[in-house]
């Protein structure tokens, strides 16, 4: 059985934090993309690989969001880090 | 030919041209365009222009470079207005530019940003025309300190926006001459001598089927939209990013809808008496 898929923070995407907007800019894509509170918390939980219910856990310790919806938030918005370079998937 | 001199506050152009070139470059540059004779030798200027009479039209070089031509002397005034846009550019070092109108309006600068056709032109037009100093049409460069640097200039204005104001509003702000066919230059009456503080952006969209409002636009959703109105940085493009994030953060952003300049005006004249609020 393959182990499940681990994510991380790409070391191309540096997080950017002025005032109250967070903000992530992409090196090699040379894109900036702007964070939502939720999405910027995730950005910081990827600071090592983690699997999603790894990630779920870790989420879960700073929201209220049962882990259902923390789990279901997590699978549609990783692929779409990982799309825009924001993220990398480890196998 | 006569000898004149572009002295913005920064940078400065030498001109060579005949006079009645020089006559149509100081209706774009009235605030600017200054004799050779009034200029302090010595002083350093970033390029100079020599235009020539040229068979039907004119001929203009810049420095040992090759010529352009231009058929009228609108259009060769409009060659030169053009590069020195581009030098402007091209020298701004770690300048912010951002494709925008500025004016100065009670000590802080509102930057009018947006896509071609969004109303910027109209809305910076309104606000000088409601008592306001002009700081820059077209490209507004804000320095390190998040200052936007004053670039005096008339504003091209089509006849039907002139046209159109004047039905509601009567003009006080300075003179208007024919540019082009559907185009006049319009000359703003007070013009901010030094760079003023960034206090305001505003996002101008106009519609003529929207419905008109004014409203604030949180600093994350709006600047991924104003980074869209800046020019590609010459320098590091993630000092760039977290340059904009800092102006973004600092300033008031608002959306303005609006279909006609009297609902525009009207918007602006409410927001401004309540000092943005």
């Amino acid at each position: 059985m393959q182990p499940p898929p681990r994510y991380v923070r790409s070391p191309a995407a540096r997080l950017k934090r002025v005032g109250e907007t967070a903000a992530v800019y992409v090196r090699s894509q040379r894109a900036l993309h702007v964070l939502n509170t939720t999405a910027a918390l995730l950005f910081d939980c990827l600071e090592r690989p983690a699997s999603l219910t790894e990630l779920c856990a870790r989420l879960g310790e700073h929201t209220d969001a049962d882990p259902e919806t923390i789990r279901r938030d997590l699978a549609e918005v990783l692929p779409e880090f990982v799309r825009r370079g924001v993220v990398d998937r480890v196998e | 030919m006569k000898r004149a001199v572009l002295a913005f506050p920064s940078p400065r152009f030498r001109l060579e041209a005949p006079e009645e070139v020089l006559a149509e470059l100081g209706k774009v540059y009235p605030e600017s365009l200054r004799t050779a004779a009034s200029e302090s030798a010595g002083r350093p200027v970033r390029a100079t222009f020599r235009i020539e009479r040229h068979g039907a039209g004119y001929r203009l070089r810049e420095g040992d470079g090759g010529a352009r031509r231009g058929r009228t002397v609108g259009q060769v005034a409009r060659l030169v207005g053009l590069r020195v846009e581009e030098l402007l550019l091209e020298g701004r070092g770690e300048r912010v530019a951002m494709h925008a109108g500025a004016v100065a309006v009670d000590g802080g600068a509102c930057l009018v940003a947006g896509r071609p056709g969004a109303g910027k032109t109209a809305c910076t037009f309104q606000l000088v025309e409601m008592g306001y100093e002009f700081l820059a049409e077209e490209v507004a460069l804000i320095d390190a300190r998040g200052r936007v640097e004053p670039f005096p200039q008339a504003l091209a204005l089509s006849t039907g926006l002139l046209a159109e104001h004047d039905r509601w509003f009567r003009r006080r702000s300075g003179g208007v001459s024919p540019a082009a066919p559907g185009l006049v230059w319009y000359r703003p009456q007070r013009c901010a001598r030094r760079p003023v503080p960034l206090r305001t952006i505003l996002l101008p969209r106009f519609d003529r089927t929207a419905t008109a409002r004014l409203r604030r636009r949180p600093t994350g959703q709006a600047l991924v939209e104003v980074l869209g109105h800046c020019f590609a940085p010459v320098g590091d493009e993630e000092t760039h990013f977290e340059e904009v994030m800092r102006l973004v953060d600092g300033a008031r952003i608002f959306a303005l809808d609006y279909a006609d300049v009297r609902q525009a005006r009207a918007l602006l004249a409410e927001a401004l008496a309540r000092g943005w609020r």
